[in-house]
């Protein structure tokens, strides 16, 4: 393996079959790709392709215990910090190729009720507003405790 | 009372006439529906009632087709999840929205479309055709045509609640038809009865999908189909892009121009 391994790109997709929705204390993972970080994924990789994408902040995956259960399984994903993250610049043109190049399906953005995670909801608005091609965007804001505070669609 | 719960509301309004009252209280405009083939069950489930009010319901339903008797009231079962009336739509539902607003701009044009309208004059009968043009192009084959060719397909195509809307379009398509005929034959009475009960059929129409069919809709839809729904929306938009801008001109100058003839 040569490059930096975190930022090697896997694509687990054929390994998972549809999970079943079960209760059982140690839960399955629903991510079906690698890397996760906004500044190191490439938004036109194949499991981005007409798919719908999850941009998280870094703390909801935390805060949120049924993240992967209610929010990632069957999409895929991109995790960033709005608040301490540089070069928010990429990131604007990461979402407007994800929109014109990958033709992602939807833009689902989980943020945490902190003010500062306001900021990951104007990049994303920013990207799609930039791109050709415009998806739709849903916002979802999450409690300290896990709790969902704010879920709907950005207005078009 | 799963026995009256599955029964369609035009059965149950016949057979207990007081229920129309206990339907109306809790907002279920279904007693004027002409057709009334969706179920009781359906209705109160599409009408999103909070657990409260459902459970009112339910009792007074209860009340009036048991008298005097101890009923247990059955929670409606949910296919979807209930949201807050005021819950916005997701952008393609509300895309629909819009143009009903426009839609129902030029129904409201229709009165002083027939007060002026005089079969004997070709300008008059010349500004009929057009509002026939913005009905079948924009109403219908742009705006209809997003709920049955792409919308509907989301659902079960079998549901009364489905077919009863579609029914609705095809209502709608033969009073066109019959103002056509109208212009044609010089039968002003036909132009003027179809184009007022076109008026009423879509006004009403339109209240029901704004209200109760599209936020119904928008709850069962997951978001995998929203962006599908987004996605096709606007390839029909562009399609039909110049087709918008004509009509929706036409709308407007409709408008101004009595304005400046009314006040």
């Amino acid at each position: 393996m040569s490059g930096c391994p975190g930022s090697q790109a896997f694509d687990f997709r054929k390994e998972k079959s549809e999970s079943v929705a079960v209760e059982t204390a140690k839960l399955a993972s629903e991510l079906r790709q690698w890397p996760v970080q906004l500044h190191l994924i490439n938004p036109q990789a194949p499991y981005y392709q007409g798919t719908d994408v999850v941009l998280t902040a870094d703390c909801v995956g935390y805060a949120l215990g049924s993240f992967h259960q209610d929010y990632l399984r069957g999409k895929s994903i991109a995790i960033a910090c709005p608040k301490l993250d540089e070069g928010q610049d990429t990131y604007v043109e990461k979402i407007t190729s994800w929109c014109d190049d990958a033709k992602i399906n939807t833009l689902h953005v989980l943020i945490m009720q902190v003010p500062c995670c306001g900021g990951l909801l104007q990049l994303a608005k920013e990207g799609v507003k930039k791109a050709t091609r415009k998806v739709p965007i849903k916002f979802t804001v999450v409690g300290l405790q896990g709790d969902i505070l704010q879920e709907e669609w950005v207005a078009a | 009372m799963e026995k009256i719960l599955n029964q369609n509301v035009k059965e149950v309004l016949k057979q207990y006439p007081a229920l129309e009252k206990v339907l109306g209280d809790f907002g279920i405009g279904c007693v004027t529906c002409a057709l009334g083939s969706c179920m009781l069950k359906d209705i109160v489930e599409v009408h999103n009632l909070g657990p409260e009010q459902e459970t009112r319901l339910m009792s007074s339903i209860a009340e009036i087709v048991y008298p005097g008797e101890k009923v247990e009231v059955p929670a409606i079962k949910r296919t979807i999840g209930r949201k807050p009336h005021n819950a916005p739509l997701s952008p393609p539902i509300h895309r629909l929205v819009e143009e009903h607003m426009v839609i129902k701009r030029f129904l409201s044009l229709i009165p002083k479309l027939l007060a002026d309208f005089n079969i004997q004059s070709a300008e008059s009968k010349s500004l009929i055709r057009e509002g026939i043009g913005f009905i079948r192009n924009f109403a219908d084959a742009f705006h209809h045509a997003k709920e049955e060719k792409v919308l509907f397909g989301f659902f079960d195509q079998n549901s009364e609640i489905i077919i009863s809307f579609l029914k609705e379009h095809i209502s709608g398509r033969s009073h066109v038809s019959a103002i056509e005929a109208g212009l044609i034959s010089g039968n002003e009475k036909l132009v003027r009865e179809n184009l007022s009960a076109y008026a009423d059929l879509l006004f009403e129409h339109i209240k029901k999908e704004d209200e109760i069919l599209y936020p119904w809709m928008d709850r069962s839809l997951t978001d995998t189909q929203v962006g599908q729904l987004f996605a096709k929306f606007t390839q029909i938009d562009n399609e039909f892009k110049a087709s918008q801008e004509k009509y929706t001109t036409f709308v407007a100058d409709l408008e101004k121009r009595f304005q400046k003839k009314h006040g």
